[in-house]
């Protein structure tokens, strides 16, 4: 197999590989942003259930809908597939990247709290006032007991998260991660955002990949293509963007086989 | 590979490490009436509260970098010859910024005003990087793992660990939802027990390559745990506190009978303390490690939580003395065959530790730490 040009290589027990990609942009046809992830617009979060069934989908947030349709399309589930039941497989970890997922929640809680008292407030919002809700969610309904992260360091956390899923491969805490970058895109999220970036709007964004120690397959995977270092598929997609833009690369440099990202490349790129 | 801790500084409602494990050991609570909010609008009265002044944001910003300056004076390493990362665990990141522009009509934070990068990276210009994980109440515990898996690959020498969590509204107001009586103190594996109260609080360590140490550490980090239930939103799973606790000694390379003390995570709510008792019992049939819990004294300080175990757990083994688990007066029957150290400290000497952190979510972290030889 040929490298493409520019690149390092690692050994192979060191190497992280991509093995699976997804993107979930609303309104945006996967296949606009790279090949193989989806000939039609993707669904919105209200209309989260066309591919995720409404089975549990009810309380979910927007950022937690996202993230379960991109993890959806990354395990290749036709719309509506019964989810995994039986006991949740500890080899499998999960890392999400996420910022804005519950700050519309966190600022309505507050207002009713001071205008009506806390009487007011839905028990049933528990689960989504705690910032991990992402990664806790798409463990829990893919089942998967392994380690579980929510990293939320800004712009990069989606990075960040890549970062993490590396890590706890070479550690072996996990036998395949599971990275998960998303954002919603609510009045709140969408001020948020606009402090920090007003020339570009907040896009509400998904993206999910498998990331497993390239040691572990069974044939040499392709090396990432780097000429897409630096882009951004889709502008203001904030803790969305890291992943989204492996996903992308992934798709467009994929010829049939996994594909490697070397050290080099998660952090040269990244950092 | 375990790590060596090279310092270790706390913030609690009680005051520093030392002040804190005295006021435990004591059998004080640093609990007090609840100053987060309007008074009367959550069904939530009493609170773990630091208590420097009004309630203006970016207050877990402030006792995090306090920590972190504090534990690098004391760490004794050239940050500037070493490869230097942080890694920080919180659950409630800063999002008070966000409520309290619901109170004064103030501007809205940035989203990086969410997480503390920004402050680490001015305050330690010697961090190559931040990683900032928001695992709710195991975030500490999180951290850990992940600093110890970076030294161990080489990704870093040295790694500051930080923990940091204040109080949310939004939060309260969820914990008053589920409550019927207010709580007045925590009371970790109480009959009785009223539910969780929030505690204010930061931590930071650092931990390096034990190669690296320029004197006798204050102990090692032998291995974390990592599990997630994947079973329920909120309440805990046997299993998944199991897996947790079983994979800490098999990375360690240790047994539980070789635990001299647990620090429990002991949120003293009505689902928390039966399924840990549980799963201390089941995972140490033939050992009777002493057990204690800090919440009773410091109140659920979340992110920070773990951090604030392991600094008392390296106060023990200094010591030799376990602070009773503060606010306990019955045990409740799950706990019958665990020796909870109650209304006086235990003296007896502590070599291993064990420290639990369980997450909202069903993440779960438990850290296995040693005494310096």
């Amino acid at each position: 197999m040929t490298a493409a040009s520019g690149q390092r290589r690692t050994p192979d027990g060191d190497a992280v590989a991509i093995t699976g990609w997804s993107a979930h942009v609303p309104g945006v046809a996967g296949d606009d942003l790279g090949p193989g992830l989806g000939s039609t617009p993707a669904e919105p979060a209200d209309q989260a259930h066309r591919l995720l069934g409404r089975k549990g989908l009810r309380y979910r947030d927007e950022a937690t809908r996202l993230a379960l349709c991109a993890v959806h399309r990354l395990l290749g589930l036709e719309p509506g597939a019964p989810r995994r039941k039986g006991p949740p497989n500890a080899d499998t970890a999960v890392v999400a990247s996420c910022n804005l997922g519950n700050v519309q929640l966190v600022r309505e809680l507050t207002r009713t709290v001071r205008e009506s008292g806390g009487h007011a407030v839905s028990a049933l919002e528990a689960p989504n006032a705690s910032s991990n809700v992402v990664a806790s969610t798409v463990a829990l309904w893919f089942r998967w007991g392994g380690p579980n992260f929510l990293i939320c360091s800004g712009d990069r956390s989606g990075f960040d998260a890549l970062a993490v899923g590396a890590l706890l491969l070479r550690a072996h805490r996990a036998e395949e991660v599971i990275v998960v970058g998303c954002e919603p895109a609510d009045p709140v999220a969408t001020e948020m955002h606009a402090r920090h970036r007003p020339d570009i709007p907040l896009r509400a964004a998904a993206a999910a990949v498998r990331l497993q120690r390239a040691g572990d397959l069974p044939r040499r995977p392709f090396l990432l293509s780097q000429d897409l270092s630096g882009t951004e598929p889709v502008p203001g997609a904030c803790g969305a963007s890291g992943v989204l833009w492996l996903a992308v690369s992934a798709a467009r440099s994929a010829r049939g086989g996994p594909v490697i990202a070397t050290d080099e490349t998660l952090f040269e790129v990244c950092r | 590979m375990s790590v060596a801790i090279l310092a270790s500084s706390v913030r609690t409602c009680l005051g520093d490490g030392e002040r804190t494990f005295r006021a435990a050991v004591e059998g004080r609570a640093g609990v007090g009436q609840l100053r987060c909010g309007i008074p009367g609008r959550l069904n939530v009265r009493a609170g773990y509260h630091i208590l420097d002044g009004d309630q203006r944001a970016f207050r877990a910003t402030d006792w995090l970098l306090a920590c972190v300056g504090e534990a690098v004076a004391e760490a004794g390493v050239q940050l500037a010859d070493h490869r230097t990362a942080a890694v920080v665990g919180t659950g409630l990141r800063e999002l008070r910024a966000v409520e309290l522009a619901v109170a004064d009509g103030s501007p809205v934070p940035s989203p990086e005003d969410l997480h503390f990068e920004t402050a680490l990276h001015e305050a330690v210009p010697e961090l190559d990087f931040v990683l900032t994980a928001s695992t709710a109440c195991s975030a500490g515990g999180h951290a850990l793992a992940l600093a110890q898996d970076l030294i161990d690959l080489g990704r870093a020498e040295v790694v500051i660990v930080g923990g940091t969590d204040g109080m949310t509204e939004s939060m309260l107001s969820m914990i008053g939802r589920v409550t019927e009586t207010p709580a007045d103190r925590v009371r970790p594996f109480d009959q009785q027990r009223p539910g969780v109260l929030l505690g204010e609080g930061a931590a930071a360590l650092v931990v390096a390559d034990p190669r690296l140490c320029p004197r006798a550490p204050l102990g090692h980090v032998l291995a974390t745990g990592l599990s997630c239930d994947a079973q329920h939103e909120t309440a805990l799973d046997l299993d998944g506190i199991r897996r947790a606790i079983s994979q800490a000694f098999s990375r360690a390379g240790r047994s539980p009978d070789e635990v001299d003390v647990v620090l429990a995570h002991g949120t003293g709510t009505a689902l928390n303390d039966p399924v840990e008792a549980e799963a201390l019992t089941a995972t140490m049939p033939d050992a009777e490690p002493a057990v204690t819990a800090l919440k009773g004294a410091i109140g659920h300080t979340s992110g920070a939580s773990a951090l604030h175990s392991l600094d008392a757990a390296l106060r023990c083994m200094r010591n030799d003395v376990v602070p009773p688990v503060v606010g306990l007066r019955d045990p409740i029957p799950e706990a019958r065959s665990l020796r909870l150290v109650r209304d006086a400290p235990s003296r007896n000497p502590v070599r291993l530790a064990q420290i639990d952190a369980f997450g909202f979510g069903g993440v779960n972290a438990v850290t296995l730490v040693e005494a310096a030889s």
